[in-house]
């Protein structure tokens, strides 16, 4: 049957081109839906790759108990000293230890493209923080000195928004800061950032308390020994969570609702799809339907009809699939997604994951299926003596 | 209409195409009332703001001082200035949380263009200082009344030790659009100020009305240039674009949804211009019996695009009907509860139906027009 489903599939392909019209309607139309479907999707799945690109598995968050984020978060700084101080923590190379107490605000600038207002997070870290969070990387300029008005700037919010190149000046608080430094940050969350000294900017801002503290763990498995330390002081009220668990909460309501907005549409247009690949195949059938019921009289079982229509199909499919993924690459590949993110704005980089590309092909190879399905069983099932009389 | 029947039974030549592209059309245009409805409903909600109403804040969310008032009436062009400063609090539990704004400067609110409010209850407002004016949808949530004595608990402790506030209901407002989402709680700004601990004499936001929204630029460089090196440097913008830049943070709308509507056209008009093409093709006999019979070239042409504009506009008008109720399912999930939904949305769709099929038939019309009796009843 096999031998037989691949001599009718190599028949129908060879005449193909005589049902141009109805081919490509079903290459197009699949090609719009994984199109669509994929761009949303990349959307969602890029946003979460952004975020969750700035956690590393052995850095821990300390927040006040029940925060929703680090805004809400206060920690006094005996309650700071004494995390500084849990089991656990690593140490720098002086011996020094590798927690980050940090306070968070946010600033209004303009953005380049279309001049309109977006708030960006500038968060206040102690010197350690550049020594802890080796990801970033200064590119141009140098670090902020301790004590001073002076700010780096992550590379993508330089990019996109006016006035942040280096000896700039922003008018913040009461104060003239400048900026010293652009850093980057293996493209994750804290590009979207501004940094600047934590006591300098909690002066500048009247905070007394700190946002959060992230430390580095001596290893992974020292989380539980840290956790229970904090967790279990009576003097402390927290709530201790591994970097990564932290960073997925933060992005996992927008990244649900962008891949839910995907599947809905995806499923509606998926139908219009079948409806269309099943016109597609029915025309293909009738089109063809003498020299099908030819083949049929020569012997060609009815299931090898089945296979062959299936296959086509298929394979149509496949080709519409593939080119929607070709056009999605090419003109979103590298494009930058802004949305805004527990606190301010976060450009997220766009890129196309081979999980989500196969994703797209097995939905078009379904709805091909489901639309072949009914055409093939009747190709299959036309009484033969009836249609070689009709033509 | 004579020629309805003709229409109609040519629909019906090839009875499983015929059905197979009205659904397709039908889904398509299911798609473009959700998405095209999301994207004029949030338009209606921007556009419900007045066009000169201009908002002052502090590039840096810090409180603004409330001496800017006296500064910012100077402006040119300014009409109005009021001054906001939102409190947050319950009633009654925690979970039932009222939005509180203090407003004072100008605050005649029956001169308002987006709500109704009877002028002697916005009097009645500003003369008692203990005054609220409430949404009526606020209102009714929690059976208030006018004339009733509401107290509301903040979270920020008040001067003297408490966090009761008592408010006196003197003036309910409805909003002009007809919707039911009037939820807002104003009090005067003085009484509020006097009873707060923590950043007195400060305000959140001004809101500016220009005498006329052609001004709205220029009175906007105004105020960013007068306190850019006052200390409390601002950022104005527009309260539409304020609203606007709102939404599109988040995620761009209107690009999301154009481009997925142009795309499901596209692909569906591949597949219409195919099947119109296909089914003329296998009726050349038939059109040319049509024109032997006396109908003229013209009407040929005629019923052609008949068809198709049948077809579309009956998938359409099922796929659009079909949106109608999903639309508030589809908003509510994106977080949008209460959606203006105008029917100029259907009316576009079939607009937009009968443009798509013009464009399905004009090669098999034109050709169709075109067709030699002779030649075709020949080739049979």
């Amino acid at each position: 049957m096999l031998k037989q489903t691949r001599t009718l599939t190599a028949l129908g392909l060879s005449s193909l081109t005589q049902r141009l019209g109805s081919s490509l309607v079903v290459v197009i139309g699949m090609a719009g839906v994984v199109g669509i479907f994929l761009a949303v999707l990349m959307m969602s799945t890029s946003l979460r790759h952004t975020v969750e690109g700035a956690a590393d598995p052995k850095r821990a968050i300390v927040m006040s108990k029940n925060a929703e984020s680090e805004g809400a978060s206060f920690l006094q700084p005996a309650e700071v000293a004494t995390i500084q101080n849990a089991p656990g923590i690593a140490r720098s190379a002086e011996g020094v230890a590798l927690a980050s107490a940090e306070t968070f605000a946010t600033v209004g600038l303009r953005k380049r493209s279309d001049r309109t207002r977006g708030e960006i997070v500038i968060r206040g870290v102690p010197p350690i923080a550049l020594v802890m969070r080796k990801e970033v990387k200064i590119v141009s300029g140098r670090a902020m000195e301790p004590g001073l008005h002076e700010m780096i700037v992550g590379r993508s919010v330089q990019r996109e928004y006016e006035g942040l190149e280096v000896g700039a000046k922003v008018f913040l608080r009461g104060a003239l800061w400048t900026v010293v430094g652009v850093f980057e940050a293996d493209g994750s969350l804290r590009e979207s950032e501004i940094w600047a000294d934590a006591t300098t900017l909690m002066s500048a801002f009247k905070r007394t308390s700190f946002n959060a503290v992230t430390v580095e763990l001596s290893s992974p498995s020292a989380f539980t020994a840290f956790r229970d330390s904090l967790t279990s002081n009576p003097a402390l009220t927290v709530e201790v969570l591994r970097e990564i668990t932290y960073l997925e909460r933060q992005s996992k309501e927008l990244s649900t609702l962008l891949s839910m907005i995907a599947y809905l549409v995806g499923a509606i247009m998926s139908l219009g799809a079948v409806f269309g690949a099943a016109n597609s195949m029915y025309s293909a059938v009738s089109a063809r339907s003498v020299e099908i019921a030819t083949l049929r009289a020569l012997g060609f079982g009815p299931a090898s009809v089945v296979g062959a229509v299936m296959v086509e199909a298929l394979l149509l499919a496949v080709v519409g699939a593939a080119l929607g993924v070709l056009c999605v690459w090419l003109i979103m590949s590298g494009q930058t997604f802004d949305t805004r993110l527990s606190g301010g704005q976060v450009a997220a980089q766009l890129q196309l994951s081979s999980s989500i590309v196969v994703g797209g092909l097995s939905g078009a190879c379904l709805i091909a299926l489901l639309g072949g399905l009914f055409p093939a069983l009747r190709a299959a099932r036309q009484p033969i003596v009836a249609a070689l009389r009709e033509h | 209409m004579k020629y309805l029947p003709l229409v109609w039974a040519g629909l019906w030549r090839k009875p499983v195409s015929a059905v197979l592209t009205g659904l397709s059309i039908s889904v398509a245009f299911m798609l473009f009332g959700c998405l095209h409805g999301i994207a004029v409903g949030i338009d209606a909600i921007v556009d419900r703001i007045s066009e000169n109403r201009i908002r002052v804040q502090s590039n840096s969310q810090e409180p603004l001082p409330v001496s800017m008032y006296r500064e910012l009436k100077q402006i040119p062009h300014v009409d109005s200035v009021t001054l906001v400063a939102f409190f947050g609090t319950y009633f009654q539990n925690m979970k039932n949380r009222v939005g509180s704004a203090a407003i004072g400067g100008d605050i005649s609110l029956h001169t308002r263009s987006d709500i109704v409010i009877p002028k002697e209850q916005s009097l009645a407002f500003m003369k008692l200082r203990t005054g609220a004016v409430v949404g009526g949808t606020l209102a009714r949530n929690n059976g208030w009344k006018l004339g009733d004595r509401v107290p509301l608990t903040s979270w920020a402790m008040k001067s003297d030790g408490t966090n009761t506030w008592l408010f006196d209901i003197v003036g309910i407002y409805e909003r002009n659009d007809g919707s039911d989402t009037a939820w807002e709680f104003w009090v005067h700004y003085d009484y509020f100020n006097e009873g707060r601990v923590e950043n007195r004499d400060t305000v959140h936001s001004y809101l500016l009305r220009s005498t006329d929204a052609k001004y709205n630029d220029q009175v906007i460089e105004d105020v960013d240039a007068r306190f850019v090196n006052s200390g409390f440097p601002t950022v104005t913008q527009s309260d539409r674009e304020w609203q606007n830049a709102g939404f599109k943070r988040t995620v761009d709308v209107h690009l999301i949804v154009n481009t997925i509507i142009v795309a499901s056209l596209f692909a569906l008009l591949f597949l219409t211009t195919n099947t119109m093409m296909q089914s003329f093709r296998s009726r050349t006999a038939e059109l040319a019996v049509l024109k032997s019979l006396g109908y003229s070239d013209n009407t040929v042409l005629a019923i052609v695009i008949a068809e198709a504009v049948t077809l579309y506009v009956l998938g359409a008008v099922c796929g659009l009907a079909l949106a109608r109720p999903l639309l508030p399912l589809f908003a509510g999930s994106l977080g949008f509860n209460s959606l203006p939904t105008p029917l100029s949305v259907s009316l576009t769709g079939l607009a937009v139906a009968v443009a798509a099929a013009l464009l399905s038939a004009a090669i098999p019309a034109m050709r169709a027009k075109r067709l030699s009796v002779v030649t075709a009843l020949a080739r049979r």
